[in-house]
C-alpha cells in the first residue's frame, strides 16, 4: 500500500548504505557486519511467553512459569543461535559470466568458514532477487550459483548482496548486506535481421545459411584452446584417443565482414543486436568473420574465443547505460 | 517446494506436536473433542500421503461451526479454563487440517506450546512435569523443522533440537530460581477438580465417616524444630457454635479478629511450622491450637480458627507459628458465651440425665469425668453407626451406644451446654504420619476428627476429647495403624492399604516415594512461598539491585558459557604433525621472505630455497623428498614422520 510512497525513500537509503560499505571480493561475516532482529514469529513468540506468564501468575502454578522461563531461555539462546548461523562465513565472489540481455547473469559464489561448525539454511539473494538456499556441512565449503536478471546491453554489477539467516527457530532473521565488486558484460540480445551483402576477400558473395558440404576432411590435428568445438572430434574423444580437431582443406577461404555499415536503416541497438545474430550464425557455420563498427575493427576469425572477442566489442559498445546497475 | 510450504518432515513434527500437548488433557475434555481431533490429523494424513484432498472450504466452514457449537453446549455452565483448553484444542485440530503453508504451522505450534503449559492446571506430579518438557521439545523440534529447506530424515530435526534446546536449560533454571513471583493479576477461577474433599461446614454424626475412609492427602506440615508428639497434634479447622439437636453448624460467622489475642496460656516457646494445604475449595486452614502470629492476607475469627479470604481451589502453602496447649484464653464472662449454651427442645432423657449427675458431682471436673468414665465402659468405637432418629443424643447415649469421634463430641458438648457449661465442637485434623525421610508429617483426610471446647472462666477454653476415652489408640498412634482391621477403612484403595498392611519394603518404598513428592510440592509447586527465605538465606538481605545483579550475573555466565562451548568448535581442525613440521620450516624461513607461497607444493619450495640457500640445500632436499615419500609412496609411518621432524629441526638450527 505504501509501496509507492516509501519505494524512493528506501532506494535512496540503500544508495547511501551501498555507498558505505566496504567493496572485496572475499568477506568475513563478523559481529561488525551481522544484523539481527526478531521476525513477526519472533514478536509472536513473545507474545506466546506473555500469556503463558500470565497463565502461570495467575494461577500460581510455579510449573507454568518453569515453561515460561524455559521459552524465555530458548529466545534467548535463539539470539545465539541465528548470529552464529553467519558468523564466520566467508563468502568470496569467484566469478561472474556473460551472458545475452534479457538472460540470466550467473555468479559463482564460494563460501567457506573460518570454523568448522555447520551453517544451516543460509539465504544467499542479489538485491530484488529470488534467494537462493545453502549451507555448510561442518564448515566445508561449497560453490553456489547466483543468477541475476540482465536488463540492458553493457556491463552489469549485480548490486548488494544479501546473506540472511532464520535458523534455527524462524524467531530472529541475521542478516549482511555485502557489496561484492564482480560483474559481467551484457551481450546484446540477438535479433534476427535481414543478411546482409556478404563481401567475400575474393570478392565472391555467397548466400549464406548453407551448410558448407563441399569441404573435404583432410586429417586430425591437436587441439588447441580457441578450436571450435564444432571440429572436434568426439568419435576420436570417446575412443580415448584424446581431443582432436579435425582439420579441413578446400573452400574454407571464405571471409566475412560483419560492417556497422550494412544495416543503414537500424538504430543503434536494434543493429547491435542484429549484428550480434549474424556473429552467432556466422560462428554456427564455421564460416571466419570479422567485426568493423565505429572505433572498432576485429580481424576475420572464427571460434569461440573469436566470438566473446565481437560480443565484447559490441556489448562495450558506447550509448547503453553502461555501468548502471542491472 | 516452494518457499513458505512445509517440507513433508515438517508435517509430521508438526502433527506430533497436536498429539503430544493434547493427550494430558484427555481426562478432562468431552469426548467429541479427541474424537474431532483424530478425524482431522487421520484426513490431514490422508492428505500427506496424497489418497485424499484438502477438505473443500465448505466443509472447514461447517466443522468449524459445529465444533463451536459443541463447545458452547458442552460448556453451557462456563466452564473457565478448561473451556478455554478445549477451545484452543478444537482450534488445532482444524487448523491441522488446512496447514500446508509455514504460518499455518507458526500458529499451530504455538498454540501446543500454550496447550502443553496448561497441563500443569490440572496435574503438576513430577510425571507430568517430565511428559510436558518431553511435550515441549517436540513442539520445538516441529517449529525448527518449519524453516526446513530440504527434506531431511525424519531424526534429524529431534537431534539437532535436542543439542539446541540443551544449553537453554541452565539458564531456564536460573530464571526460575531467581526472578521474583508476582501475585495474581486477577482471579481466575478453575472449575477443573473432580469433587475436593475437605471438612464439612455443618456436623451431624454420620457425615465424617465419608472422610474417615479417604486417604486423600489434607495437608503437609514441617516443622521447624521437633516435631510434636501424636497427642499434641490438634489440627483446628472449624469451630461449630450452634445445635439445633440434630446437626452442629455455625448461624452466624463468627466476627473476625484483627491480631492475635494476647497472652499465652503456656509459656512454652511458640513452635513455627509449614503448612502446605492442598486444594479443598474450602476457606478454612487448619492450624495447631493457639496462633502465636497472624499472618498477613488471612482472616482470624474469634474463635480463633483461621480461614483465607477466598476458596483455596489450589495448594497453598502458610508459615504459621503457634503455642500448643489445650486450653484458649480468651478473657470474657460467662454472659459473652450464651451462644454456646443454647439448647434446642428434645433429647429429655439426656437432659434428665445431664441434670442428675450435675447433682450428683457439683463440679465441672467431676462431672466430666463421670461422662467420660461412662463412655470408656459402655460404649464402642465404630465406624459403622446404626442410624440414629429423632433424638440422636437421647438414642447414642442409651440405645446405640457407639459411634466415632462425631457422636462422641456431640453428646459431650450436648451434655455439658445442658447443665449449664458453654462448650462447642471443633472439627479439624488430629495427628499425621510422619515421614522419617524428610521429617515432615503428613495428614490424610482420614485423619479427620472432632472435639470439644468447654468454658470455664479461670482458663478460657479447654479442649476435651471425649474420643480418646472410648478408644485410647484412636488418638495415641496415627490413625492408619489402628483402624487397619477395620474392614471398612481404605476399601477404595487397594493398593495404599496392602501398603499399610505389609509394614515392609513397600511401606518404605511409599515412604521415599512420598518423601520425593514432599520435596517436589515444597521446593518446585510451592516455590513462590520459598523463594524470598530461601535467597535472602544464600544472599542476605534482597534488594532490588542486588536481585538485578544476581540476575544479570548468571544470565552473562550461562551465555558466555554455551558460547563458548559453540565457539570451541571455531579452532581449526588440527594438522597432522608431517604438515606441522613442513609449517614450522616455512614459518622459520619466513624471517628471511622465504616463506612457503599459496598453492607451491612442498617438493617446488624445497627446491626454490635450496637453490637460494646453498647451506641447507642437502637438507632442504631430503625434507622435500620424504614429504613426497610420506605423502604419496605410502611411507606415512610413524618412523619417517620422526625423521622428518629432526630434519626440519636441524634445518631450523643450522639456519
Amino acid at each position: 500500500m505504501f509501496g509507492s510512497v516509501t519505494q524512493p525513500i528506501t532506494a535512496a537509503f540503500q544508495r547511501w548504505a551501498s555507498k558505505r560499505r566496504p567493496k572485496g571480493t572475499q568477506f568475513e561475516l563478523n559481529q561488525k557486519r551481522i544484523f539481527i532482529f526478531p521476525t513477526a514469529a519472533g514478536w509472536a513468540y513473545l507474545l506466546l511467553c506473555i500469556i503463558v506468564f500470565l497463565v502461570g501468575t495467575n494461577y500460581q502454578n510455579n510449573l507454568i512459569h518453569a515453561v515460561v522461563y524455559f521459552l524465555i531461555a530458548l529466545g534467548v539462546m535463539c539470539i545465539h543461535y541465528t548470529f552464529l548461523n553467519l558468523s564466520g562465513l566467508r563468502i568470496s565472489t569467484l566469478k561472474g559470466y556473460n551472458c545475452y540481455e534479457g538472460e540470466l547473469a550467473e555468479f559463482s559464489i564460494k563460501l567457506s568458514s573460518v570454523t568448522n561448525r555447520s551453517y544451516y539454511g543460509v539465504q544467499l539473494n542479489w538485491k530484488g532477487q529470488k534467494p537462493f538456499d545453502t549451507g555448510l556441512e561442518n564448515g566445508q565449503e561449497t560453490t553456489v550459483k547466483l543468477y541475476s536478471r540482465s536488463f540492458k546491453r553493457g556491463r552489469l554489477t549485480p548490486g548488494s548482496l544479501l546473506v540472511e539467516t532464520r535458523y534455527p527457530f524462524g524467531l530472529l532473521r541475521a542478516w549482511s548486506w555485502l557489496e561484492p565488486d564482480v560483474s559481467v558484460l551484457v551481450y546484446p540480445k540477438p535479433i534476427q535481421g535481414r543478411q546482409p551483402e556478404f563481401e567475400g576477400r575474393e570478392g565472391e558473395s555467397e548466400q549464406l545459411g548453407k551448410d558448407r558440404t563441399g569441404d573435404d576432411f583432410s586429417g586430425l590435428d591437436e587441439y588447441q584452446p580457441g578450436d571450435s568445438s564444432r571440429r572436434i572430434a568426439w568419435k576420436h574423444f570417446a575412443q580415448g584417443r584424446g581431443l582432436l580437431t579435425k582439420r579441413y582443406v578446400g573452400n574454407t577461404d571464405k571471409r566475412f565482414w560483419l560492417d556497422w555499415d550494412s544495416w543503414p536503416e537500424l538504430g543503434v541497438e536494434k543493429k547491435l543486436s542484429v549484428i550480434c545474430y549474424w556473429a552467432q550464425q556466422l560462428e554456427y557455420q564455421d564460416v571466419e568473420y570479422g567485426l568493423r563498427i565505429p572505433g572498432i575493427s576485429i580481424a576475420p576469425s572464427a571460434g569461440p574465443a573469436h566470438l566473446e572477442k565481437v560480443l565484447i566489442a559490441l556489448a562495450n559498445y558506447p550509448g547503453s547505460g553502461q555501468g548502471v546497475e542491472r | 517446494m516452494t518457499h513458505d510450504q512445509l517440507a513433508r518432515t515438517s508435517l509430521l513434527w508438526q502433527l506430533l506436536a497436536i498429539v503430544f500437548p493434547v493427550l494430558p488433557h484427555l481426562s478432562h475434555l468431552p469426548i467429541w473433542v479427541p474424537l474431532l481431533l483424530i478425524f482431522c490429523i487421520g484426513w490431514r494424513s490422508m492428505v500427506f500421503l496424497g489418497r485424499w484432498s484438502f477438505p473443500k472450504w465448505y466443509v472447514r466452514a461447517a466443522l468449524v461451526l459445529i465444533s463451536a457449537v459443541a463447545v458452547v453446549v458442552s460448556y453451557k455452565s462456563g466452564g473457565g479454563i478448561s473451556s478455554t483448553v478445549a477451545l484452543l484444542v478444537t482450534g488445532f485440530g482444524l487448523k491441522s487440517l488446512e496447514m500446508y503453508k509455514k504460518r499455518d504451522a507458526l500458529v499451530v505450534v504455538f498454540v501446543a506450546y500454550l496447550v502443553s503449559a496448561t497441563a500443569f492446571l490440572f496435574n503438576q506430579s513430577i510425571l507430568m512435569a517430565v511428559y510436558v518438557f518431553i511435550a515441549l521439545l517436540v513442539c520445538t523440534t516441529s517449529l525448527l523443522t518449519i524453516n526446513l529447506r530440504k527434506e531431511v530424515k525424519f531424526s534429524v530435526p529431534l537431534k539437532r533440537t535436542t543439542l539446541l534446546v540443551l544449553p537453554a536449560i541452565p539458564l531456564m533454571l536460573v530464571l526460575f530460581i531467581l526472578v521474583p513471583r508476582i501475585g495474581p493479576l486477577w482471579q481466575m477461577g478453575l472449575d477443573t477438580s473432580a469433587a475436593k474433599t475437605g471438612l464439612s461446614e455443618q456436623m451431624s454424626p454420620g457425615d465424617i465417616t465419608q472422610l474417615t475412609r479417604s486417604a486423600e492427602i489434607a495437608f503437609r506440615v514441617s516443622f521447624e524444630g521437633e516435631v510434636p508428639g501424636q497427642e499434641q497434634l490438634y489440627w483446628r479447622a472449624i469451630v461449630l457454635n450452634d445445635f439445633d439437636g440434630r446437626t452442629w453448624y455455625n448461624d452466624t460467622a463468627p466476627s473476625d479478629l484483627k491480631a492475635v489475642p494476647s497472652g499465652s496460656t503456656t509459656t512454652n516457646a511458640p513452635i513455627e511450622y509449614e503448612l502446605i494445604l492442598e486444594a479443598s475449595d474450602r476457606k478454612y486452614i487448619p492450624v495447631l491450637e493457639q496462633l502465636a502470629q497472624l499472618p498477613s492476607g488471612l482472616k482470624l475469627s474469634r474463635d480463633l480458627t483461621l480461614s483465607a479470604p477466598v476458596k483455596l481451589g489450589q495448594r497453598s502453602q502458610y508459615r504459621l507459628k503457634s503455642y500448643l496447649a489445650d486450653r484458649i484464653q480468651t478473657g470474657g464472662h460467662l454472659l459473652s458465651h450464651s451462644r454456646q449454651l443454647i439448647l434446642p427442645e428434645g433429647n429429655d432423657r439426656a437432659k434428665t440425665l445431664a441434670r442428675r449427675w450435675w447433682q450428683e458431682t457439683g463440679d465441672t471436673d467431676a462431672y466430666l469425668d463421670k461422662l467420660l468414665q461412662q463412655f470408656n465402659r459402655e460404649f464402642v468405637y465404630t465406624l459403622k453407626p446404626a442410624r440414629l432418629g429423632l433424638n440422636p443424643i437421647d438414642q447414642f447415649l442409651f440405645q446405640t451406644q457407639e459411634g466415632f469421634c462425631g457422636h462422641f463430641s456431640s453428646a459431650t458438648a450436648f451434655m455439658l451446654r445442658a447443665v449449664g457449661i458453654p462448650a462447642r465442637v471443633v472439627t479439624g485434623y488430629q495427628g499425621g504420619e510422619l515421614n522419617p525421610f524428610e521429617n515432615y508429617l503428613l495428614v490424610r483426610q482420614y485423619d479427620a476428627h472432632a472435639w470439644v471446647e468447654y468454658w470455664t472462666e479461670q482458663s478460657g477454653w479447654i479442649r476435651i476429647d471425649p474420643t480418646a476415652y472410648v478408644a485410647p489408640e484412636r488418638i495415641e498412634q496415627p490413625s492408619d495403624e489402628v483402624l487397619s482391621n477395620e474392614e471398612q477403612f481404605l476399601a477404595d484403595n487397594p493398593f495404599l492399604s496392602t501398603a499399610i498392611l505389609n509394614k515392609g519394603w513397600l511401606s518404605a518404598i511409599r515412604l521415599r516415594m512420598e518423601a520425593l513428592n514432599y520435596g517436589w510440592q515444597r521446593w518446585v509447586l510451592g516455590y513462590h512461598h520459598q523463594q524470598n527465605s530461601f535467597l535472602s538465606e544464600i544472599f542476605g538481605q534482597i534488594t532490588p539491585l542486588k536481585l538485578a545483579l544476581f540476575l544479570l550475573i548468571p544470565f552473562a555466565v550461562v551465555i558466555a558459557a554455551t558460547t563458548i562451548m559453540i565457539l570451541r568448535a571455531n579452532v581449526p581442525p588440527k594438522l597432522d604433525p608431517v604438515d606441522r613440521a613442513i609449517m614450522k620450516l616455512s614459518d622459520h624461513l619466513h624471517k628471511q621472505g622465504l616463506q612457503r607461497k599459496p598453492g607451491e607444493t612442498v617438493q617446488n619450495y624445497c627446491k626454490r630455497v635450496a637453490g637460494i640457500r646453498e647451506e641447507i640445500s642437502v637438507l632442504l632436499m631430503q625434507i622435500g623428498c620424504l614429504y613426497e615419500q610420506i605423502r604419496y609412496a605410502d611411507g606415512d609411518t610413524e618412523e619417517t614422520q620422526i625423521r622428518l621432524k629432526t630434519l626440519v629441526k636441524k634445518c631450523c638450527k643450522e639456519f
